[in-house]
């Protein structure tokens, strides 16, 4: 039988009404009571050392559970004490605890400079005196021999970062919402995945009524999950770690290396094995043949192509026996798979390119089509609107001050890019963004190495240009939001005022977090092992991108090849195709190309659990059932490991507070 | 225009992954052929979604 061929816009939507669970509600009502404010305060600075630290341990922040935690509390509470908690507070609930767990790991970048100033990587390549001082501190500083960031030369960087911060803030708000009121008003664009985002809401609030239902049970399943494997696989080396100087890692932390096992017949080949399996989970939640395809296309890669194809031809030549994952990571990338990297980054532009092009044709007609008129920007009562010319207004306000800042860290940098990117690029890259999540509920197009590619023409060639924020950004995505918003019928009004009212206390303790975290053990170190892997694989690679414009002969350009940017950009291109000669779905090319190049072994645990969704899940519950369950499940499995990165982090401080003390 | 455009695209397609296999294969991966076969590639599949999107008869 032939195969019917679905688009790209229809593929994705089919994926997202599997979650959908109804539609747009028209009253709208506040949610910001004091009692949901004070929820999402508890909750999130709760939980926020405990993701910090979770990140500095395994790599996984379980940010994501923290607004399950606190909507699952807030309508048990609710639930016991006889009342009701509306849809509209679930939803700001959610949007502030996130926030507030979020805002902590947003001063990475304070110790993350602080480590990488330092590094030998740093100096043998002559950047670490050449870092601005509104990045970090010299390296002599005594902040950073004392690891404290309440030092005062830490100032200059947090009032930067706090004055950057707040005119970033201006800018989301008003853009998104001009653009919102562009697509959904006036175009009347579908936002399929809003419905999803809007299900945790109002799909809870429901529960609150007498009976105990299905979420509480699955949510406590995956929560017991969570806090078995988080004891086992973060608990027990952070405890041992405080009391020992080598923790005990019953699973090495975060992979086992099989790299110089597999190189006696697959030499060039890398396979690290992650022991994360929490990833299980998300396996269940991702789109299985997008899994599946990835990790035959990065087997392809490890066992056959890079040992028997680009070895031979001493296209991979630096290679040598005995190198771990890491060194042979970086060899190979050198010798070839940057390159070809960037040009799979370039085909996925074209693509995104060429499956919006059409959307901007067809959608607009399609809608006067079938609903008779056309969307106006007139707005429902009691939505909150804003007027759109002070919307304007905030965001040119906000992007000047913005520009401004630039220019006063990079003086020399012409400015006539800052104005392109900040006043053309800006707002029509924010524009397609927001079209494609009105239609698709992703994004589908970015110009890939658009910074590299300004130094180059600018002719700039100071290292400090590295540093700075650049103006060009992307507000489509934040449109869904303000739909998600309009779906759960709450006020546009009492969401802005919600997150600005919070602002402030998260930014600053944020700081005080890090500060403490910071003062338990240097970062990286054998307290934090998957800082201590990566960090200094990370400081390399900032070193190669920082210092490959300097003299036009750095080693990051000369790893750069057109040729084989050519070989990854038109490999690409010819598997997507194929792909639609074979009328297969969208989702395959996405799988293969991402899956070229990549380690295997990093794979495993979200396979497993794609497999076991597909092949037994889905037989034992109905599809319908257990795409209902396996958000909530994994959820439920993030807030448990995420309870015990902060139980451990809190012991830790704890312990530490203890022993520093010499009396 | 009917299964035309989705005949085109085909064609297009077929065209550039020839060209991709002979310059890989044959001319040493050089990056003009490559680029030449990308130039087809990309017209090729700006046709199909124009295609697939707007003038497909949907069943």
């Amino acid at each position: 039988m032939a195969r019917e061929r679905i688009s790209q816009a229809e593929e994705w939507q089919a994926w997202a009404q599997r979650y959908d669970m109804e539609g747009g509600i028209r009253t709208f009502e506040s949610g910001l009571t004091l009692k949901v404010f004070l929820g999402a305060l508890f909750v999130g600075l709760l939980m926020m050392p405990g993701s910090i630290y979770l990140q500095l341990v395994s790599g996984q922040t379980g940010a994501g559970a923290a607004p399950w935690v606190a909507v699952i509390l807030f309508t048990e509470l609710a639930r016991r004490s006889f009342t009701t908690a509306r849809r509209q507070e679930l939803f700001i609930l959610l949007g502030l605890t996130g926030a507030a767990v979020g805002s902590g790991l947003q001063y990475r970048g304070f110790i993350w400079y602080s480590y990488f100033i330092q590094t030998p990587q740093a100096e043998s390549y002559e950047i670490a005196d050449k870092i601005p001082f509104w990045i970090a501190p010299a390296p002599d500083s005594i902040a950073i021999a004392e690891r404290s960031l309440l030092h005062m030369d830490w100032w200059t960087p947090i009032w930067i970062f706090l004055v950057m911060r707040l005119l970033g803030t201006i800018r989301n708000i008003s853009a998104g919402y001009f653009l919102f009121r562009l697509t959904a008003d006036l175009e009347r664009l579908p936002y399929p995945l809003a419905p999803i985002e809007a299900q945790g809401a109002t799909a809870l609030a429901e529960t609150t009524g007498r009976a105990e239902t299905w979420r509480w049970r699955v949510f406590s399943i995956g929560s017991m999950a969570g806090l078995l494997w988080g004891f086992l696989y973060i608990g027990i080396p952070s405890l041992t770690g405080v009391m020992m100087s080598e923790p005990i890692e019953i699973l090495k932390i975060p992979f086992i290396d099989f790299t110089p096992s597999i190189e006696g017949f697959a030499p060039t080949g890398v396979f690290a094995l992650s022991t994360d399996f929490g990833q299980i989970l998300f396996g269940f939640v991702l789109p299985f043949p997008i899994v599946m395809t990835e990790f035959i296309a990065a087997m392809f890669t490890q066992f056959f192509l890079n040992p028997r194809i680009l070895l031979p031809h001493e296209i991979l030549h630096q290679w040598r026996p005995g190198l771990d994952v890491r060194g042979v990571g970086v060899y190979n990338g050198l010798d070839f798979w940057i390159s070809a990297n960037m040009g799979k980054a370039f085909s996925f532009a074209v693509v995104g390119l060429a499956a919006s092009v059409p959307m901007f044709l067809k959608f607009r007609s399609a809608r006067e089509e079938t609903t008779g008129v056309r969307g106006s920007l007139q707005t429902p009562p009691g939505r909150g609107d804003f007027p759109l010319w002070m919307m304007v207004g905030l965001w040119l306000f906000g992007m000047i001050g913005f520009v401004w800042m630039v220019h006063w860290m990079v003086p020399n940098f012409p400015m006539k890019f800052l104005l392109g990117f900040a006043f053309i690029y800006t707002p029509l890259n924010s524009y397609v963004t927001a079209r494609t999540f009105g239609v698709l509920g992703r994004d589908l197009f970015e110009i890939p190495y658009i910074h590299e590619t300004t130094f180059i023409l600018s002719r700039y060639e100071e290292i400090d240009i590295w540093f700075v924020p650049l103006p060009d950004e992307d507000y489509g995505r934040g449109t869904q939001g303000w739909r998600v918003c309009e779906l759960t019928g709450t006020s546009f009004t009492s969401n802005i005022a919600a997150h600005l009212l919070i602002m402030p206390i998260l930014l600053i303790s944020g700081i005080l977090v890090w500060h403490f975290i910071w003062k338990i053990a240097p970062i990286p170190s054998a307290q934090y092992p998957f800082a201590q892997t990566w960090w200094p694989i990370y400081a390399l690679n900032e070193c190669l991108w920082k210092t490959s414009l300097r003299d036009g002969s750095s080693e990051m350009l000369q790893a750069i090849r057109g040729d084989y940017v050519a070989t990854g950009f038109t490999g690409s291109l010819a598997i997507y195709g194929l792909l639609w000669l074979a009328k297969m779905p969208s989702m395959w090319y996405y799988g293969i190309v991402g899956g070229i190049g990549a380690d295997p072994g990093m794979m495993i645990p979200r396979l497993i659990g794609a497999i076991i969704g597909r092949f037994y899940m889905i037989k034992r519950f109905g599809l319908k059932r257990w795409f209902m369950f396996n958000p909530v499940l994994a959820a439920g499995f993030t807030c448990g490991v995420g309870l015990i990165g902060m139980g451990t982090v809190a012991i830790a401080l704890v312990s530490k507070a203890v022993i520093v003390k010499p009396f | 225009m009917g299964n035309f455009g989705e005949k085109l695209a085909n064609f297009f397609i077929v065209i550039g992954v020839i060209l991709w296999v002979i310059s890989i294969f044959f001319l040493g991966g050089r990056w003009q052929p490559l680029i030449l076969s990308a130039a087809i590639l990309i017209v090729a599949i700006f046709i199909a979604h124009i295609w697939e999107e707007i003038f497909q008869d949907k069943k």
